[in-house]
């Protein structure tokens, strides 16, 4: 009996102490997310393009050359005082075609209301990007790759984010998400669009995050 | 019911909630439950934070309370309304049960208040159809925003089918109708939008007029090729307000020849508008009965809003990179939806929903991620303003009112407000120069 009950308290002391945690967010946790284009330099939900000039924001997304996906994952989940031992995100391909490699990059400009190719924001007053699509490096978006995805076959993908993560989370940089595009844009990758509330594309996008007490 | 401090939930909350005071209950509770047991019970509670899954959608409390702008007008039935502040004019059409009348007309005083009574009108059907006790209803109401002139919407309740059946009588069936409202009763101008363009028997069906006046958007058109490929469209007006239809030269008769120039029009051409959303078959415009466009706001004479079966809409008639663009809000159902007039906010009901979809716009552009306000235990059906900071959502015999900061976030309860609407309230809109909300009523038995 006092063996038990010692081995319950041991329990609950060291458990919150020494105990790591993983939480999976998908992309129906995140706040904010646009799929942008060149081709329709002004939307912030360029997803798929069912026929000429009719764009949505789902079911899918069409990750084709000029075109990106920004993505925010909010990280208040993850309780304060933690380390941040593992984040991986995952992404599923349903079609692939060429040499696509996705590449993920930190956000660094203030994206928001009215992202689109054009700007970072168009309210409450426009902010266009450095560079068109967001690309421009050290002032739109991180100069170096947080992950590059080879897309050779469908299903799941998944890419250690674990340096952004803790970034963001140690409040080292402003968590702006993610953009992701094809390397030099080359290929096609076709994903379920983050945003498709009614059939639920948006949970096969994962970030997975381990963390433990500090 | 609960109290009337503010909570905020995020989803999960509640569940972490139960399961914390389930286990500390079963813990304490049942001196007979195994060591070993409690143990699970034990690790299960002390895991519970890492199996939460939250969702971005905020739960809010209804309490009862009372909206000192609201203004119930005795519109039995009332299924669409229009509101005119230039000319002092609410009109109200009624479900095709009303038999008294298919609109309801009611002035305003200097004060905003409705006249006691309102002129009626029936709206024109078919002879054959009319005997047959099909029934014609109003599903959109606009008023021209300087004339007085008033849109109609109306449709027939024939069960859509594909390939459609187009009698002659549903062939001869004029969707739009034009009145003439500065003197009562009302004038019919114009009837037209009929034949093998036009979709029959559905539940839904949005008018709306620019605020300049220049373009009138008409929803529940569709490819006369492929009669699952739906779209909507838009008229342009004339300085009559007058869909401009006619050539240049008839174009410059006066208003009553030309309205016998458009019935020469209608009858020998198609008479669906020449501006139409590009095709999209099923995608934004999947089979339903609730039209291609149940609700619409036109922002200016080259964009307007819609709301669709998939979500919302924006339509571009003159951008030739993207006249179409859609924006997912979850269910597959009609969608009713309210433009705010200063902020990048749309607020939308799925009909027969529990959820206020807050969504964001700019100059029309559809962006973010649409926020969920969930009213439990509700179905809503329709949705407009109340003021500063203020939406509301219609639903059986009831309005609720939820109030929302700066940052777009629902604060404090939601109210409710019994209505005596037992088929819905569906109808209501909000006059910001008299800071009123017009809700429609039946009358009480």
């Amino acid at each position: 009996m006092t063996t038990r009950i010692l081995a319950l308290l041991t329990l609950a002391i060291l458990s919150p102490l020494g105990w790591s945690r993983t939480i999976t967010l998908t992309a129906e946790d995140s706040d904010q997310m646009a799929i942008i284009s060149a081709l329709a330099p002004r939307l912030s939900w360029a997803g798929v393009a069912h026929g000429p000039y009719v764009y949505d924001s789902g079911p899918q997304a069409y990750l084709l050359p000029k075109k990106a996906i920004l993505i925010r994952f909010p990280l208040d989940k993850i309780p304060k005082d933690q380390r941040i031992l593992k984040a991986e995100l995952v992404i599923q391909p349903t079609y692939v075609a060429g040499a696509a490699k996705i590449q993920v990059r930190r956000l660094l400009a203030d994206w928001g209301t009215g992202v689109c190719h054009d700007f970072a924001r168009t309210w409450p007053k426009k902010v266009e990007w450095s560079q068109p699509g967001g690309r421009g490096a050290l002032t739109d978006r991180a100069n170096k790759d947080s992950a590059l995805i080879p897309i050779h076959l469908r299903g799941e993908h998944t890419a250690e984010v674990t340096e952004d993560v803790e970034l963001w989370y140690t409040g080292g940089a402003p968590n702006r998400g993610w953009i992701m595009n094809l390397e030099n844009d080359l290929g096609a990758v076709y994903l379920g669009s983050p945003h498709n509330p009614s059939q639920g594309t948006g949970k096969t996008w994962k970030l997975i995050i381990t963390y433990e007490p500090q | 019911m609960g109290s009337s401090v503010s909570r905020v939930y995020p989803r999960g909350s509640e569940y972490l909630t139960r399961w914390v005071y389930t286990s500390l209950w079963l813990m304490t509770s049942f001196p007979k439950v195994p060591y070993s047991m409690r143990y699970d019970l034990l690790f299960l509670l002390l895991a519970a934070p890492g199996l939460l899954h939250a969702q971005p959608q905020t739960t809010l409390v209804v309490r009862p309370g009372t909206l000192p702008n609201l203004v119930p007008v005795m519109a039995d039935k009332a299924r669409c309304v229009a509101l005119s502040e230039a000319h002092k004019l609410l009109a109200f059409g009624h479900d095709r049960t009303y038999p008294d009348a298919d609109l309801s007309l009611f002035t305003l005083d200097a004060k905003g208040m409705p006249s006691p009574a309102a002129v009626t009108i029936n709206l024109p059907c078919p002879s054959d159809l009319h005997d047959k006790k099909v029934g014609n209803y109003a599903t959109g109401l606009a008023f021209h925003p300087k004339l007085p002139i008033l849109y109609v919407w109306q449709d027939i309740n024939l069960a859509w089918i594909n390939p459609p059946k187009l009698d002659k009588e549903a062939k001869e069936f004029d969707h739009l109708l034009i009145y003439d409202v500065a003197k009562m009763p009302p004038k019919l101008l114009v009837q037209m939008c009929r034949d093998r363009e036009v979709l029959y028997g559905q539940n839904g069906g949005g008018l709306a007029v620019d605020p300049a006046g220049e373009a009138l958007f008409v929803p529940n058109l569709r490819e006369s090729s492929n009669a699952g490929s739906w779209r909507f469209g838009r008229y342009l007006l004339d300085a009559d307000g007058l869909p401009q239809v006619l050539g240049d030269e008839e174009q410059k008769l006066p208003i009553a020849e030309r309205c016998a120039k458009i019935h020469e029009w209608k009858t020998e051409k198609v008479s669906a508008p020449a501006d139409k959303t590009p095709p999209d078959f099923v995608n934004m415009f999947a089979g339903n009965f609730f039209g291609s466009a149940m609700s619409m706001t036109a922002l200016g004479r080259d964009v307007c809003l819609a709301g669709g079966v998939k979500g919302i809409m924006t339509y571009r008639p003159n951008d030739k990179a993207a006249a179409l663009n859609g924006l997912a809000v979850k269910g597959h159902t009609g969608t009713m939806m309210t433009v705010h007039p200063a902020l990048p906010l749309i607020f939308a009901v799925r009909v027969q929903s529990d959820f206020i979809a807050c969504v964001q716009h700019v100059e029309g552009y559809l962006t973010g991620v649409p926020r969920h306000w969930v009213l439990p235990e509700t179905k809503l059906l329709s949705t407009g303003l109340a003021g500063k900071g203020k939406v509301v959502a219609g639903a059986v015999s009831a309005v609720y009112v939820v109030s929302f900061n700066d940052n777009f976030e629902p604060v404090g309860d939601a109210i409710a407000i019994p209505i005596n609407a037992p088929a819905g309230v569906r109808a209501m809109v909000y006059s910001q120069a008299f800071d009123l909300l017009y809700v429609g009523t039946d009358l009480s038995k």
